[in-house]
């Protein structure tokens, strides 16, 4: 915010030494009509901003202070990579690690995941060693036909409509 | 002059001394300015290596998603012999703590491959001497164990062995029920590629994609983070889904285990298959072999590779053949005498008796040699062999199983005068216990044969599921004649019902007996074998309970019961409704 109010302070006062002659109102107010574009809400984006920045670091009258931005600018870029290197080597053993540990216990579930499979597999033999037995032979009731007493209607009512409409 | 004479000397020696200089620094520029690059290239390329990233191999499951077999993770040990003769412990004191040897807290005591066995074989469960042996060479690279569970590796990573002892990935195939359907499963080889069994069968589903990757690696062969530059993940195997039931499985294989140790039988097998889809529920046989084991991989699954005579029960092919072409009706009467002469060869009845009046499903019921030879008076050889072959006999079952046998069917013009008579009640020829079932299924659903299935589906590790093909179905018979033919071996089963019925449910039965070669080449052998659809009145699953030498001889006594007790727990498990009572029985006597 501070960057972008200099700059277009710094055009307001080199504006006017180009506009000395008053015969030359109508053009001057032309070159103008640009500037006011640059007031804008395009112009006070990061783009436009960026560009008047760097046609104000390119004016003859400023080149120390070209060399010094272009100077930190380097600097920032040198550090920055140098920066996001590091941090791009950190995060590289970091994420070797982490697959690390996803291998292990990725190896940790299939192994416990197979013993699991054992012990299941050894229930009916061990279920059998302790004396146990299939069940066998088969008992059904066939409600063919089947009518409810007369001294079982009443306690029936009490139900919901739901479980006696599943009897019929 | 001395003076003179030696700042000359020194001043050759020191422009020598300069030239070696610009020359070294010549050729440091040289290889900075014009070879940097190169030499970087050189560089990175020797520790740029493809590593292969294995695909792991398919599962294979029961019907109820119970894990049959599974590929986990192990690794194989393996030792450097001139790494092990140079190496030398580290005594553990407080400046070496953490990164030294020692043997139950004591110093190692020897150097060389002695010391590496030393301290290695206490993690890997090893003789000393034996691994000490293994270490004690020229090369760089011995096997000391395969199949190393990870916890274990991890245990060997932390013993400060690295350089002499490394770990290869390797996949192991592991079974975790044993001899549950082991010969049936079978094996893979040390590649892990099928051998036996499904595993061979289902090889090209159940083997995955290896991938790759590409990276630079340190001196132990580790990955330098970050230098990743090519990669292809590995497609895993497809999981295969069998229609077999775990549970009915196990039930299976008990009741036959119980059956042979009761009967005293040389062996016992037993198919249980889904009538109306030809989906295999149960293989099971007596031999127990375990999954994986060498034996497994040797010997396919008796119920596919053994072949035999099924006797009785071929008469309900035969019926079946006379019905559809209108040779007989099941209410024709005969007065069947306990021996038959035919083109000079007799025939006689399993049991003596007096000149019977038995109708066609009496003949069955009676399972009358006699009776079948008279009812096939005016049925052609070629029609009897037609039958047998549209019933499936002597042909491939199509299941793909290794070591499946077809079986023995011989064409009619072969045929001698016995012969011709003799496959009319089931002897003559040589059948399998998976095609017999889909034989007796055919009548079960209604006169259609099912192709048998014994993969119901594969599914990606994405859970991406794919149903195996099913199958042509063709009609052999028509409806009616198969529901007659049930009906008749209804009547069978009614006589049976005091060994071999299930309570609460109809079942429509065959027994069979056959003389079969024994070891000593006669026929000396006995098979006895059963096969039932139940329920009868609603066709859900055939079994069929083959015995070799029982004692007891007769199928419906012996292998009857073991029928029976695998029926009734089936209709336990699957809760099927029981049957209304039988109110069409077909007469058996006139």
């Amino acid at each position: 915010m501070t960057l972008a109010s200099s700059a277009r302070s710094v055009r307001s006062r080199t504006a006017p030494g180009k506009r000395r002659p008053a015969s030359q109102a109508e053009q001057r107010r032309a070159r103008l009509a640009l500037v006011d574009g640059g007031r804008s809400a395009t112009n006070r984006s990061l783009g436009g901003r960026a560009r008047r920045f760097v046609s104000w670091a390119g004016t003859r009258s400023t080149p120390l202070i070209q060399f010094a931005v272009a100077l930190v600018f380097l600097s920032v870029c040198l550090l920055g990579s140098l920066l996001l290197r590091t941090q791009m080597v950190q995060n590289s053993f970091e994420a070797s690690s982490v697959q690390s540990s996803i291998s292990k216990l990725t190896q940790d579930v299939q192994d416990d995941q197979d013993k699991l499979d054992q012990l299941q597999a050894s229930l009916p033999d061990k279920a059998q060693q302790m004396g146990m037995v299939p069940q066998r032979g088969t008992s059904s009731i066939d409600l063919n036909g089947y009518r409810p007493s007369e001294n079982m209607q009443p306690q029936n009512q009490g139900q919901a409509p739901g479980a006696r409409a599943g009897q019929h | 002059m001395d003076t003179v004479s030696f700042a000359r000397r020194s001043i050759v020696i020191a422009l020598v001394l300069a030239l070696v200089a610009v020359i070294a620094l010549g050729k440091l520029a040289w290889i900075q300015l014009f070879e940097g690059r190169q030499t970087a290239e050189a560089a990175t390329r020797s520790r740029t290596v493809p590593h292969t990233l294995k695909a792991q191999r398919g599962r294979i499951l029961d019907a109820n998603g119970m894990i049959l077999a599974q590929s986990v993770e192990r690794y194989t040990i393996v030792g450097s012999p001139k790494a092990a003769a140079d190496f030398i412990p580290v005594d553990c004191t407080k400046q070496t703590e953490g990164n030294c040897h020692a043997i139950k807290g004591k110093p190692v005591g020897v150097t060389g491959p002695a010391a590496v066995a030393r301290i290695l074989a206490p993690t890997l469960g090893m003789n000393p001497m034996e691994l000490g042996a293994k270490l004690d060479g020229k090369g760089s690279y011995v096997v000391l164990k395969k199949d190393v569970p990870p916890q274990v590796k991890r245990t060997i990573d932390k013993l400060g062995l690295a350089g002499v002892i490394s770990a290869e990935l390797s996949n192991q195939r592991s079974y975790p029920h044993g001899e549950l359907m082991g010969s049936l499963l079978g094996g893979v080889d040390a590649e892990g590629k099928g051998v036996a069994g499904l595993e061979s069968m289902e090889d090209r589903v159940l083997t995955g994609k290896d991938g790759y990757e590409v990276y630079q690696q340190g001196m132990y062969g580790q990955q330098i983070p970050g230098t990743e530059s090519r990669s292809q993940r590995p497609e895993d195997g497809k999981d295969v889904h069998l229609t077999i039931d775990g549970d009915v499985q196990w039930y299976v294989q008990k009741a036959l285990s119980d059956g042979k140790s009761k009967y005293q039988a040389g062996w016992a097998m037993a198919v249980v298959q889904e009538s109306t889809t030809g989906r295999i529920i149960a293989l099971a046989d007596t031999e127990n072999k375990a999954a994986g084991s060498a034996e497994a991989k040797m010997n396919p699954p008796l119920v596919v590779s053994q072949t035999f005579e099924p006797g009785s029960i071929g008469k309900t092919i035969t019926l079946s053949g006379m019905l559809q072409e209108g040779t007989h009706q099941m209410t024709d009467k005969f007065t069947v005498p306990d021996r038959i002469k035919v083109d000079g060869q007799e025939y006689h009845d399993a049991v003596d008796h007096a000149a019977e009046h038995w109708t066609m499903a009496g003949i069955l019921q009676n399972s009358s040699n006699v009776g079948m030879v008279m009812a096939g008076e005016k049925y052609p050889d070629q029609k009897r062999y037609e039958y047998l072959t549209k019933f499936g006999i002597g042909q491939p079952s199509g299941l793909g199983l290794q070591g499946e046998s077809k079986g023995l069917l011989t064409s009619p013009n072969t045929w001698d005068r016995r012969t011709r008579n003799t496959v009319l009640f089931g002897q003559g020829y040589a059948t399998n216990a998976i095609q017999l079932t889909n034989a007796i299924a055919t009548i079960a659903n209604k006169g259609v044969r099912n192709q048998q299935s014994l993969i119901a589906s594969v599914s990606d590790e994405d859970g991406k599921s794919e149903r195996a093909a099913t199958g042509q179905s063709t009609r052999v018979v028509d409806e009616q004649v198969a529901g007659q033919v049930m009906n008749g071996m209804e009547s069978v089963a009614d006589k049976f019902k005091n060994v071999a019925s299930v309570d609460g449910y109809r079942v429509a039965s065959k027994t069979g007996t056959a003389e079969v070669p024994g070891k000593d080449g006669r026929l000396s052998s006995i098979i006895s074998d059963w096969t039932g659809i139940i329920p009868a009145d609603n066709p859900r699953f055939v079994i069929t309970v083959v015995m070799r030498d029982p004692q007891g001889t007769f199928g419906g006594l012996t292998a009857g019961p073991v029928f029976a007790q695998i029926g009734e727990f089936l209709m336990q498990k699957y809760e099927l409704p029981p049957s209304s009572p039988r109110t069409d029985a077909i007469p058996v006597q006139w």
